[in-house]
């Protein structure tokens, strides 16, 4: 069995695990980023929503490629119709950008590489390597290739269902109520009103006990539409579905909708882990339960700097 | 009218644990994270239940698209 050595090891390419590599890698560590799928950024598993100062803080160089639409504000619905419109003089720098995530993961990993990290795809962690009550590495297939990678810190990003974090002993395990199961349409076709598609919008009430429905625009008639719901409030199978079926089927602007692209997953809405970082390990991102889509630039920092007592 | 031929499914894996659905699984990895007893496993291509589950079912609910129910035989099985 082959092995390798690197300063820091991180599980996952998505938006965390990327910019954790990039300022490991930039901050002179030997960084390894690995990630099970075969492409970056695909596919994607979010509402894509963002707020303009996450790119600032994450220094991330702005690009229009990963930009599908910049919106003017967010508009909230309560559930006896009262339109909230939040525009972005009042919102400051919380009116968002509605990404491209497929284009965004692979434009941070870019960053990450440009840093001087390594990319290894098609890559999955099996377990860790534990000595001494210290991580020291993992252990992982690449295609057929198994290999252990010792690292002074290993980086768990892999989100929502972390594996790593648990195999370390992290306490991630989450209550029902702490759990959203989410499900969203890519819809096209979609008509005119409450000035779609200026502004990202917030549906609330019983239409999605204890979360939302989301439309986030895409581009004049494509939108993203999605719904999370709290787990304590599901009953039946495929309830999440039901719930937004029924609310896009009674949204005028939507009778002429059609699907692009589905996307589901869970998401916690637990507040974050209280120590995200042990003897040579860091979790960030969904599996430290910090439940912004995208972790910023601190945490990436802190996680670099995490390498250094190892 | 056609005549209907097949009424199985024979995308379901029911392994007397729990039952999946192969062609309604997104492997979008919200069964896995809110498992407490870690006893889903998934790649990228199939999802698999060991021994360790409880049959709590917050699998079955979480799922966005329906693709866990309990086995059959099962009281709470809904699988048509």
């Amino acid at each position: 069995m082959s092995s390798y050595q690197y300063d820091v090891v991180v599980v996952g390419a998505g938006p965390s695990g990327s910019m954790t590599a990039r300022y490991a890698a930039a901050g002179g560590c030997k960084t390894l980023l690995i990630e099970k799928r075969q492409e970056i950024g695909s596919p994607v598993r979010c509402g894509e929503g963002l707020a303009r100062h996450f790119v600032e803080d994450t220094k991330m160089p702005f690009d229009q490629k990963w930009v599908g639409r910049e919106v003017k504000g967010a508009k909230i619905f309560s559930p006896n119709g009262t339109e909230l419109t939040i525009e972005e003089a009042h919102a400051g720098n919380e009116v968002g950008i509605v990404l491209e995530r497929d284009a965004f993961d692979k434009a941070v990993a870019k960053e990450a590489a440009k840093a001087g990290a390594e990319i290894w795809l098609k890559t999955t962690a099996t377990a860790i390597l534990k000595d001494d009550g210290w991580v020291r590495g993992v252990h992982a297939k690449r295609l057929e290739e198994e290999m252990n990678i010792e690292a002074k810190c290993v980086v768990a990003a892999d989100g929502y269902e972390s594996q790593v974090g648990r195999w370390a002993g992290f306490k991630t395990l989450l209550k029902a109520g702490d759990i959203t199961g989410t499900l969203q349409y890519r819809l096209t076709n979609i008509g005119p009103g409450h000035d779609f598609p200026d502004y990202c919008e917030f549906w609330l009430g019983t239409i999605a006990p204890a979360g939302y429905i989301w439309v986030f625009p895409k581009d004049d008639m494509t939108a993203n539409v999605g719904i999370g719901i709290s787990l304590d409030r599901l009953k039946n199978r495929v309830d999440i579905k039901g719930y937004l079926d029924r609310w896009i089927a009674q949204d005028p602007r939507m009778s002429r909708a059609q699907p692009l692209d589905m996307v589901t997953g869970g998401v916690s809405t637990a507040p974050p882990i209280k120590k995200s970082v042990g003897n040579g390990i860091a979790l960030v991102g969904d599996s430290a339960r910090m439940i912004d889509p995208i972790t910023g630039g601190g945490m990436a920092e802190g996680s670099a700097t995490g390498c250094w007592p190892a | 009218m056609p005549e209907q031929v097949v009424s199985i499914r024979p995308s379901v894996r029911d392994n007397g644990i729990m039952a999946i659905d192969d062609m309604l699984c997104m492997h979008c990895g919200a069964c896995v994270g809110t498992c407490p007893t870690n006893a889903i496993f998934l790649n990228e291509v199939y999802l698999t239940f060991n021994e360790d589950c409880t049959q709590c079912g917050m699998c079955v609910k979480v799922c966005p698209v329906g693709a866990i129910d309990y086995p059959r035989g099962h009281k709470l099985h809904t699988m048509k």
